[in-house]
């Protein structure tokens, strides 16, 4: 029966800053930790931190990737240097990663990797999936890992991400830092059910509507048959010269999902951020596929819905909880949900209405990271998301 | 004409629609900024809050290698720069020594330097073109922002250093001249706690030689001799600075002292005087005495308050000597036995010298008595003598086991005084004997006194023949014996003289 502790620190050395994320979710029961996920942002010195845990849970594999920020059931933060953990105690877990994930092999690699978590353990009922945030197909990934396990295991997690720079992202392994990685750790814990939520609380704009007239894979290269990039841009407001680091926040569009999927999502679209743009600046790609005929939408966000939005998230999850009280959350927050939209105050807020509902006062080991994207199931399908908030609780089955 | 109508409806329409979209793009541009200007103010908030904690810790850090860790790590906090130096000056004008670092993965040692390189009186931004960053290659730096150092007098004496590596520029935010005031206070506020920290070390070390010396001082001059005398400090005394006072003064004499060095030679005997002093010099502290004087084998100890005190150190001192022969006997060592005469009354307390050397000392008459009382013990087998001025002094009496011996004139007074002997530290058989005899040696002395010498002896020898070993006892036979073939001429008194020191 697996077992969650969580910790997070803003000391600015990262040997204690691990130090401190051990001592506050393990106290002195570090030495049989067999899990840490770790979270951190782009200033920690990541080889200190990893080392820093080896040493302090020698026995426990360690997985986690980058952020521009880090939640723990303290709160959240996106300091340049923060770092949170998830300690897990308990056997029924298996790690499998692999460095070199582009968004040109995302399926095969995926499957890789997952052909090794399978074979490690066959009752995985969870995955969870870290992965490179910038190069990177969100949906051949899932595909990947789908084609060995089958589409019914929920795959949850996040992409990695930088702080918003949009220049490079971090996973780990072990001691092994990657710019191109793949890590899933399975859940084999048969006492163990997820509950999920998953929200963005954008709206379309009106008259904003673009179809992609030309695309490769998940590179557009016309919106209405003009060039995408500066077609997005005279949308937006902003030159054609303008970096996607820099119109992130307010660059996402929207594809229109299926009706059983949105209602279980409580948004009509799935948002896609850009991270890169051609060098002429007449092109851009997403993290996911772009089929050539896809209807986008230009969204912006609606701080009612978000909060609004949140609300309803949470009322459904503690409904699925009937009573119970979660084991521990898994939490993937767009990185464009933390300071690019909100300010400390309304950050704190809105982080208070996800965990109060779902903890209710009580200790409930947290760990979260602001990535780039999510990898989060709507109406038990899975699916790749930008932009949203998705909290992914793991509750004891009631006959456990 | 419908035709032309209809043509610049629909590039009216157009251009309200371009106009629209530009609108609705403008509205997102500014909730972007909107957002980025709420993050600045979230940041230079969490910066002041870093400088503060800053400056409050800054006030316990114990150590400078502590002090320049939080530095460091407040720059980097409140910053968020990627690394940070503090560099110090050394004895060669042209290097930098590293006394601390932050993010380095290979710190760096001493750094090449001049002071054209950077501006001594002001924090600038270099990058990796300007000359210090190019002599500092090594640190690979994009990017640097460095404010100087300077000591108590203002003086250029090292700086403090932040910056961006090559590797890291692309997501390390840019150090920008909007940086520049608020690392300067945080630079500033180090060099003023560090030079803070420096002059308390400075008073702290100097209280320290203080203390030392005072304690030093202390030892040829008691405090209580600098209190007695109302003088704050040992600058104050001068020569001729004294008061009169009433003391009681206990002075004791190792016997066979002489002897004793012979056999233990100089450093032997220093030896054993300084074990022997180390035991008793407690016991008068404790009884809130103090040493005024040692002189040779013996001291002479000053107890300002009641007589009682006087008499509780003698046994205490007898007590602890005792303990000491017992350890200096399983060294194979002789024991050391001393007396103990103590008197009370008036004395001048002084300093004495010629003005380049002064030493503190006692005058009169209480003083000689104490150690003729001492000088006593010898002659009555006693451990410890006191004088009727003492025993007037006594508060409580009652509490010590007390026996008069004899009233005796010493040489250079002309008054008598009785004396008395303290049977305390007695080995247990022989004051009980003493306790047993002590009516026999009260009526023996009561006949002696008025010059009845044969029923006196008669006394003296009953009690010797219950406390053979009570020395007094038998010197009154020997005393009344005396008297008996040669009695006193010129009238009896019941007085001793004593004619020697």
């Amino acid at each position: 029966m697996l077992k969650f502790y969580s910790g997070l620190s803003t000391a600015v050395n990262s040997k204690q800053a691990a130090a401190e994320c051990i001592e506050l979710a393990l106290g002195d029961g570090a030495a049989d930790c067999n899990l840490l996920v770790i979270h951190s942002t782009v200033g920690h010195n990541f080889a200190q931190a990893l080392a820093a845990a080896k040493a302090a849970c020698p026995e426990a594999q360690i997985v986690g990737c980058s952020g521009a920020g880090v939640i723990g059931r303290e709160g959240v933060s996106e300091n340049m240097r923060a770092m949170a953990m998830m300690a897990v105690k308990g056997t029924e877990l298996s790690v499998a990663a692999a460095d070199g994930l582009k968004s040109e092999n995302s399926m095969s690699v995926a499957q890789g990797v997952a052909g090794e978590l399978k074979a490690a353990s066959d009752n995985i009922s969870i995955i969870y999936c870290l992965t490179s945030g910038l190069d990177v197909r969100g949906d051949e990934v899932i595909a990947g890992i789908e084609s060995v396990f089958g589409p019914d295991i929920p795959i949850i997690g996040a992409t990695a991400a930088d702080n918003g720079k949009a220049a490079r992202t971090f996973q780990f392994h072990n001691d092994q830092v990657m710019e191109d990685g793949i890590v899933l750790v399975g859940f084999a814990d048969p006492t163990l059910e997820l509950v999920l939520g998953v929200h963005h609380g954008s709206v379309p704009m009106e008259g904003m509507a673009m179809e992609v007239t030309k695309s490769e894979a998940n590179r557009i290269l016309e919106l209405d048959g003009k060039p995408a990039w500066p077609a997005l841009m005279s949308k937006v407001g902003l030159p054609v010269e303008t970096p996607p680091a820099e119109c992130m926040g307010i660059s996402g569009l929207g594809i229109g999902l299926e009706t059983p999927e949105r209602e279980a999502y409580d948004n009509p679209q799935v948002l896609r951020a850009t991270f890169e743009v051609s060098e002429d600046n007449q092109t851009f790609s997403w993290p996911t596929t772009c089929p050539q005929g896809s209807k986008v939408v230009l969204m912006q966000r609606d701080e009612d819905l978000i909060f609004d939005g949140v609300d309803r998230m949470t009322s459904r999850m503690n409904e699925a909880f009937d009573g119970r009280k979660p084991e521990a959350v898994f939490h993937a927050d767009c990185m464009a949900r933390g300071r690019l939209t909100f300010d400390r105050v309304l950050k704190d807020e809105i982080m208070a209405k996800i965990q109060h509902p779902i903890c209710g006062g009580e200790k409930v080991p947290w760990l979260g990271v602001y990535g780039y994207s999510e990898y989060a199931p709507i109406a038990g399908r899975n699916e790749f998301h930008s932009f949203t908030t998705s909290v992914f609780s793991l509750v004891r089955k009631a006959d456990a | 004409m419908t035709d032309l109508t209809n043509k610049r409806s629909y590039e009216e329409l157009q251009a309200i629609c371009e106009r629209l979209e530009a609108e609705s793009g403008r509205h997102l541009v500014i909730q972007r900024d909107l957002s980025r200007t709420k993050d600045r103010l979230d940041r230079e908030l969490m910066r002041f809050k870093a400088i503060q904690k800053y400056i409050s810790d800054g006030l316990e850090v114990a150590n400078v290698a502590d002090f320049n860790v939080l530095t460091l790590e407040s720059i980097i906090e409140a910053f968020e720069f990627e690394v940070a130096l503090v560099l110090r000056t050394t004895n060669d004008p042209s290097s930098l020594v590293a006394a601390g670092e932050f993010g380095f993965d290979d710190p760096p040692g001493l750094l090449p330097f001049s002071i054209d390189w950077i501006d001594p009186a002001e924090t600038r931004i270099f990058d990796a073109s300007d000359a210090l960053l190019e002599n500092w290659r090594e640190l690979q730096l994009a990017q640097a922002i460095v404010s100087p150092l300077t000591d108590k007098s203002g003086n250029f004496n090292g700086a403090v250093l932040a910056g961006i590596t090559l590797e890291s520029a692309d997501f390390f935010e840019p150090i920008t001249e909007e940086h520049k005031s608020a690392f300067s206070v945080l630079v500033q506020q180090a060099s003023a706690l560090w030079t803070n920290r420096e002059l308390n070390e400075d008073i702290k070390s100097h209280n320290e030689r203080l203390v030392d010396l005072t304690s030093s001082y202390s030892r040829f001059v008691p405090f209580q001799f600098l209190e007695l005398l109302n003088r704050e400090s040992i600058e104050e005394i001068g020569a001729g600075d004294a008061a009169g006072l009433e003391m009681n003064v206990l002075f004791a004499d190792i016997r066979g002292f002489t002897t004793m060095s012979e056999k233990l030679g100089p450093q032997g005997a220093f030896a054993m005087l300084n074990e022997f002093l180390a035991v008793v010099e407690p016991a008068i502290e404790q009884e809130n005495g103090f040493v005024n004087q040692y002189q040779g084998d013996a001291i002479m100890a000053l107890f300002p308050g009641d007589a009682d005190a006087a008499l509780r150190c003698a046994v205490t001192m007898l007590k602890e000597t005792q303990a000491l022969n017992v350890r200096r006997k399983s060294r194979g060592e002789d024991e050391i036995r001393f007396g103990i005469g103590i008197t009370s009354g008036p004395l001048m307390l002084g300093a004495i010298g010629g003005g380049q050397r002064l030493e503190s000392n006692v005058v009169g008459d209480t003083a000689n008595l104490s150690a003729r009382t001492e000088s006593m013990t010898k002659l009555f087998g006693a451990q410890i003598l006191f004088t009727s001025h003492t025993m007037e002094r006594l508060i409580d009496p009652g509490k010590f086991e007390i026996r008069e011996l004899d009233q005796v004139v010493v040489v250079g007074r002309e008054t008598a005084v009785t004396v008395y002997e303290l049977m305390d530290m007695n080995a247990p058989d022989l004051k009980t004997q003493k306790q047993q005899i002590q009516a026999q040696f009260e009526k023996g002395l009561e006949h002696y006194r008025i010059g009845e010498f044969l029923p006196a002896c008669k006394r003296f020898e009953a009690c010797v023949a219950l406390a053979p070993d009570d020395q007094a006892a038998a010197l009154y036979i020997e005393r009344c014996r005396g008297f008996v073939e040669n009695p006193p001429v010129g009238g009896w008194n019941g007085l001793t003289v004593l004619g020697q020191k």
